[in-house]
């Protein structure tokens, strides 16, 4: 059985960089930026992970795609435990939208073939679409399932998912293959072992350019993408504000509670 | 869109005319030149040492716009239709006041279904498509149904509410169309030179505003934050009902085994006239819980941001902004949040906002009515107080 893991490698927002962008692309500069995992991503590989506890001679395969750099998340995505990674690094694939990168990774999950499921995370943090992963599932003619929290292999062609979704708790049945995204903090991602924290190091992923994957440039990068981006800007302020500056507290809590009683009366 | 050589940049190495699968490089006057045979297989830009072969864009076009626009009508689990669908209908009814808007609407049986609700959304037009299969959403099987319509009528925009069912849908559906979708816009607009629809989102953690558009493949398509565009109180127009049967669908395959509502310990917080919002200024899970306590006892809901959520002290369905809900209650009294674009999406529509934190310069001041600068932890002994009068 293999198990195809999706991770994105994104800029580390907690670290308060002030994130700049070049004004000709609009497209992030990310130099200088500590970069990590995606949250949710990091779920969807603990999820593929329970699943070799289960079944070992299962196999994860996880695949990224971005510059050389994210072979990092690939890397520590194999300190976990992953078996195998893919690294799709092109500069033909940059300033592919939503609809160019789900062509592309689809390209390369039929590239790799037979799989039980794909498992990414809902969304990521840095462009917050969740579009990649519906576009993969329609592009392949499988199921998706968004917002799932756990998933188990019940027999060669089922598979059991718990998801939270408009406002339902469900169980359901799903048949294979099917395309599952994770919510974020919906398990507790496992650290990496020693033996794989030392192993990493000299393990790399196959990296795939578009020599590999041939598809029709028409199809990639911006010409790929029906979007454009026109303009980025700073968000505009328009409300007039009232300052108090305060030492006690009393001083806010009264004009808090003053507007309370206002809006219940 | 045409491959093309920078003459300047190209060395006449011949690396690309070894590597052309279908020979459509030659050398001319020491230069490589792309023949018309070219196949667009980029395999020239890849490997070109001196990255002297780019793509050009030369040649793109603009289809045309029209007046037919479409909106997901989306209908809750509880038989509910959500409330952006109209929001999204009225707004696009003041960008344009002469388009045809055409609300989507999928249900199980239309015989005895209510359409009184539907009629006054506000759309010209509501389009019924009908299977039993539609009892319960399924984005295969809506997609399924959607596209060969959307197809054969082609219309210019195409907007889904971002709620978790737009967000799982509009993606299916873009991509069997083949267009683009920008997902969680919070602001729409015309370019008035060429009509296109100017869809703007947060980017990057919400650190930005990006602007978008969609300008050579139709449908635009786009997912709305719920709660941006204000209700209008009337928006009833002429509205003509048109019922499709569709036959082409197959069952769901998948089983629902067990199904139940979350049930959660805190209220619904797209129902609450006052939303007390907590962030990482709150300092301790004490504080956090006093203000919790005192949320309860005025009757408040109680929204956090995502450090929050992302330290485990509070679940995500209380997470408000770009990653979590998007609210407008009566009042907001955000404590202890900086305001980051991310958190900011999710509130700003707030009708009175009350902001405290000790930053002077947070950015959530700029969006507030009433700033309260000062320590949040002043406050706390008098908020304890309150509490033990109400409840003692």
């Amino acid at each position: 059985m293999k198990i195809l893991v999706l991770v994105k490698q994104i800029p580390d927002l907690e670290n308060k960089v002030k994130v700049s962008i070049d004004q000709k692309t609009f497209s992030m500069k990310r130099g200088g930026i500590p970069s990590i995992m995606n949250p949710a991503d990091k779920n969807a590989v603990e999820a593929a992970l329970q699943i070799k506890d289960k079944y070992p001679s299962t196999i994860v395969h996880a695949i990224s795609m971005g510059p050389k750099q994210a072979t990092e998340v690939l890397k520590e995505a194999f300190s976990m435990g992953v078996d195998e990674g893919t690294l799709l690094s092109d500069f033909l694939y940059a300033g592919s939208d939503t609809l160019a990168t789900s062509l592309i990774l689809t390209e390369t999950i039929q590239k790799i073939g037979d799989f039980t499921l794909i498992l990414c995370g809902k969304q990521a943090l840095d462009g917050d679409t969740g579009q990649v992963g519906p576009g993969i599932a329609s592009r392949l003619n499988i199921p998706q399932v968004l917002g799932a929290t756990s998933v188990s292999i019940e027999n060669q062609t089922t598979c059991l998912i718990h998801r939270e979704f408009r406002n339902y708790i469900e169980k359901i049945e799903y048949p294979t293959p099917a395309l599952i995204a994770f919510k974020a903090h919906c398990n507790i991602p496992r650290l990496p072992s020693l033996r794989g924290l030392y192993a990493k190091e000299k393990w790399e992923p196959s990296i795939l350019q578009n020599t590999d994957l041939q598809i029709s440039i028409q199809n990639l990068g911006i010409e790929g993408s029906p979007t454009r981006v026109v303009k980025t800007f700073q968000p505009i302020l328009t409300k007039t504000t009232e300052t108090i500056h305060f030492d006690e507290g009393d001083v806010p809590m009264n004009h808090i509670m003053k507007t309370i009683h206002e809006v219940q009366q | 869109m045409k491959i093309k050589v920078i003459s300047s940049q190209c060395n006449g190495c011949t690396l690309c005319i070894k590597k052309c699968p279908i020979q459509a490089i030659e050398l001319q006057d020491k230069k490589a030149v792309i023949q018309d045979a070219c196949n667009f297989c980029g395999i020239c830009i890849s490997i070109c040492p001196q990255k002297a072969i780019v793509k050009s864009l030369d040649d793109e076009v603009i289809a045309p716009v029209t007046n037919q626009y479409w909106v997901m009508i989306e209908q809750k689990p509880t038989g509910e239709i959500d409330s952006t669908s109209y929001e999204m209908i009225a707004k696009l009814r003041e960008l344009n006041s002469s388009a045809h808007i055409t609300g989507v609407f999928l249900c199980s049986d239309s015989s005895n279904q209510d359409n009184s609700e539907l009629l006054s959304s506000g759309a010209d037009e509501i389009l019924v498509l009908h299977h039993p299969a539609f009892q319960n959403y399924n984005p295969l099987l809506y997609t399924n149904a959607i596209v060969p319509i959307c197809k054969k009528e082609m219309p210019s925009i195409f907007l889904f509410p971002a709620t978790e069912m737009g967000r799982d849908l509009a993606p299916r559906i873009a991509t069997e169309l083949q267009t683009g979708l920008t997902a969680d816009c919070t602001e729409l607009s015309m370019d008035p030179e060429n009509g296109l629809l100017i869809q703007t989102r947060p980017a990057w953690d919400g650190n930005l505003m990006a602007s978008i558009i969609c300008p050579i493949r139709r449908p635009q398509m786009a997912t709305i934050r719920p709660h941006v565009f204000p209700l209008p109180e009337n928006a009833a127009r002429e509205c003509t009902i048109r019922v499709e049967k569709i036959d082409h669908i197959s069952n769901p395959t998948e089983k629902i085994v067990e199904r139940s509502s979350i049930q959660s310990s805190f209220p619904d917080l797209e129902k609450q006239n006052i939303v007390i919002g907590i962030g990482r200024g709150i300092g301790t899970k004490e504080n956090l819980a006093l203000v919790c306590d005192f949320a309860r006892s005025i009757h408040a809901g109680i929204g956090c941001s995502r450090p929050l959520v992302d330290n485990g002290w509070l679940p995500h369905e209380v997470q408000v902004g770009m990653s979590g809900k998007a609210i407008a209650p009566k009042v907001y009294i955000a404590l202890g949040i900086s305001g980051s674009v991310q958190h900011l999406v999710g509130m700003q529509s707030s009708e009175y906002i009350i902001a405290v934190n000790k930053d002077e310069n947070a950015p959530i001041f700029q969006h507030s009515h009433l700033s309260l600068v000062g320590d949040i932890k002043k406050m706390l002994p008098y908020v304890k107080d309150l509490i033990e009068k109400k409840t003692g």
